[in-house]
This record gives C-alpha cells, structure tokens and sequence, in this order.
C-alpha cells in the first residue's frame, strides 16, 4: 500500500512540474520563460530533504520530458541525473550548511554542468540541425541566461521554504522554550 | 551514502534501459498514448498563451499610449489609401489567377498542422507540430503560414511528432532575396528569438527600408516565401558587407496553425 501511494505521488509531482514548466514556457515573458521548472524544481526538493530517494519522485517526469524534446531520446533526463549527483556530491562532502548563498552556488554549479554537457554533446555527436549557427557567442547568450534565471529561481523557491519551514514553524517556539 | 549509491545506480540503469527501449521501439505505444492525451491539452494551453498575449500590451507612460494611438490612427489612414490600390490590384489578380490555373500543372503538396506547444527542454526557438513522417514530413521542408509566410523549417521528425526551428532562432540560417532594383542576396540568421538579422548583402546595392525579403531559393527552400520587411540598414565602411535587421512579417511567437510545404 506504501508503494502504491509513493507512485501516486510520484506521478502527480511529475505532472505538477511538468504543467509547470509548460506554463512557464508559454505564459512568462521573457527572460523569464527560460527557467528551468524541471531542474529548479528537483534541486530544490534534492537540497531542501537532503535524500536521493527523493529523485524517484521525478521518475515519471523523464519519460514525460523525452516524449516531448527535440534532442535524443534520454538525453536530457540522463544529464539531469548527473548534475544531480554533481550538486548531492558537493552538497554531502564540501557545502553542507546550507545557506541561501550555498544554494545559489550549488544551483549555478549544477546548472552550468548540465547545460555544458548538452552542449559538448549537440558538438560531438551530432550535426545539430541541418545549419545550426554554434557560435560560443551564441551558445552563452542562450544557454547563460537560462543558467542565470534557474539559479535565481531555486534560491527563491529554497529561501521562501525555509521562511514558511524554519522562521514560521511553531515548533521552533516550543523547542526554544524548554 | 551506499543507499544514495544504489539509488543512483537504479535510477541510471532504468533510464539506460528506457533509452535502449526507445531505440528498440517497445516503447512506441507507451510514448503515443502519453501523447494522445497529452497533445491536446498543450494545444490547448498554448493556444490559450496566445490569446492572451493578443489581449494585453504594455504602456511605459502616458505619451507611449498617446504616440502609439497617433501612430494607429495614421496607419488607418494609409490603409484607406490602400484598400482603393487593393480594389485594383484585386481586380487584375482574379484575372491572373484564372491564367496561372492553366500553367500549374504540379501544384505544391501542403500539409496543414496544430502547434502543440514549444520545445518544453531547450532555450532555442523550436515548435512541435502535431504530425510527423506519418504525414508524409521530412526533415528540411518549409513552414509557411497564410499565404507563404515563412515560419521555419523541419529539422527533426517523428511518426505523429514533428519540431520546426522558427526563422528567429539564434541557430537558423535562410538564403535570402532583397525584392529590391538589384535583388540582393544574402542570409538572414535568427538573433535568439528576438529580431532576424540579414548578412552578407553587397555593399554597393542600395536597400531601402519597408522592402520585402523573400527566400531566394539557393538553399532548397522555395524562391518567393516571405519572410519579413526591412527595418533598419547598417551599411559601416569597415565593413566588407553590409547588413540590415528585419520586421517578421508575422508575430512568431503566436502560431497555432502552420502549413508544412511536403513537396
């Protein structure tokens, strides 16, 4: 019954980040619509429960995500899981106290190696399109702000948890007064 | 930590697999039932971003309303002017019609599809029809709106998917025409999903702006699909070419059905 209830879980947290990043896309302005709902969403929940299991979550998302994306087929899924295990690595071993800036870091980090990877991939392994223009100038203007926005994003999103999860939990009230 | 390694490892090998799946085709009705249902509810809600971008545009102040209603109020007056020109010229291309008619004897295969959406995964400018290689779509051919507007062109096919690189991206390049006295020719790239930008024109030819720019039909394209108007020349004496940046004719960012040129 447990495991039942983790899929169902799991199947509506893929569908909310995906709708997300769906409404994000087609309803923001830009800059805006080039945050990265999808990795944002599942750093943030990564960084905020500290436990890989918590990756399983977004399962059903990368099937979502690869159905629907012009690059090959696994490609995007299979680089978000490494620079999720790039940000959990640093997180456990080198950043562990978790403040905003850490998290800010840890995003920027995590984000620059994922679209890094995309990039040296559509280089080496495939033509990208019948005349793609891959400037340097080019790929960072694009891919930079996306960085730059998602980064934002995920602090946003950690520092208004930890304002409604530690500032405002009335549990730190009666923990202060023993 | 070893539990975190273990995890990992799953949630690498089952992704692993799902690729190996994919490629062996096992996933096929998998991907397409997902897509069913899901397609209809992209359509839906892009076509709802798009009708509410129609909806709403932002003034800074008070003169920006007052200048843009002037400016509205003027282009109303041309088009008055030009709506007798249009009467004329309608006139004269119903009789033209009549005579190309007979001359078409391999009129242009179309395909007429939805946009699903935009590529959800990319920061490029990159649009997902909903018709693929079933439809008979291959990779290179045109998408042209109303009457030969130029959207983009295919660049990845699946059975019932298909993704189109939009004029504007940063990463297309389309061999181009001035309909001006010289034609002059050169490239029009996509700047990031924000302006087109026209390269490579000599610089001894004299473009003037409001002139029309068509493919030119040196890159396979079809010769004559409109892609944008002139809007501002750069012609610098350092430079070997000169350049000019150009209006889409169509709002980009606001299709919802497009015509895929099959043949």
């Amino acid at each position: 019954m447990k495991k039942i209830w983790k899929i169902i879980i799991a199947l509506i947290v893929s569908a909310g980040i995906f709708f997300l990043q769906i409404l994000a896309k087609e309803f923001l302005p830009y800059p805006l619509n080039q945050i990265n709902i999808i990795f944002a969403a599942m750093a943030w929940l990564l960084i905020l429960t500290g436990r890989v299991g918590i990756l399983w979550y977004g399962a059903p998302l990368a099937f979502l995500i690869e159905i629907f994306s012009s690059s090959q087929f696994g490609l995007n899924s299979l680089l978000l899981l490494f620079s999720f295990l790039l940000i959990f690595w640093l997180l456990i071993n080198y950043f562990t106290n978790r403040s905003l800036l850490i998290v800010m870091l840890l995003g920027l980090i995590g984000m620059t190696f994922y679209r890094s990877c995309y990039i040296l991939y559509q280089l080496v392994f495939t033509s990208g399109g019948d005349n793609i223009n891959w400037s340097l100038g080019g790929i960072f203007s694009l891919y930079g702000v996306e960085i730059i926005i998602t980064t934002v994003a995920l602090t946003l999103f950690y520092l208004l948890t930890t304002i409604f999860i530690k500032k405002l939990n009335p549990s730190y009230i009666s923990i202060s007064k023993l | 930590m070893r539990t975190n390694r273990k995890t990992y490892g799953l949630l690498t090998a089952i992704l692993l697999l799902l690729v190996f799946f994919h490629y062996l085709g096992w996933l096929t009705f998998f991907e397409n039932f997902a897509r069913k249902i899901l397609n209809p509810i992209l359509t839906e809600t892009h076509k709802t971003s798009v009708k509410a971008g129609d909806n709403v545009r932002y003034f800074k102040n008070r003169d920006e309303f007052i200048t843009a209603y002037e400016n509205c109020l003027n282009e109303k007056e041309d088009n008055n002017v030009l709506n007798t020109k249009l009467k004329l010229l309608e006139d004269e291309n119903t009789e033209l019609k009549t005579q190309i008619k007979y001359l078409q004897k391999n009129p242009t295969e179309h395909v007429t599809l939805d946009v699903v959406g935009r590529d959800l995964n990319s920061a490029e400018q990159i649009i997902i029809l909903n018709g693929g290689s079933n439809h008979q779509l291959a990779v290179g051919q045109p998408v042209v709106i109303r009457e030969g507007i130029l959207v983009g062109k295919v660049f990845k096919v699946e059975p019932n998917l298909a993704w189109v690189r939009v004029v504007n991206d940063h990463g297309s390049k389309i061999a181009a025409t001035i309909l001006n006295n010289d034609h002059s020719l050169g490239i029009v790239e996509g700047g990031y999903g924000i302006s087109l930008r026209m390269k490579f024109i000599p610089r001894n030819e004299v473009i003037n702006v409001s002139e029309d720019v068509v493919t030119s039909g040196l890159d396979g394209l079809p010769r004559g699909l409109l892609i944008g108007k002139i809007a501002v020349v750069e012609n610098e004496a350092y430079q070997p070419f000169q350049q000019a940046i150009l209006t889409p004719s169509h709002d980009l960012t606001k299709l919802t059905v497009v015509t895929v040129l099959v043949k």
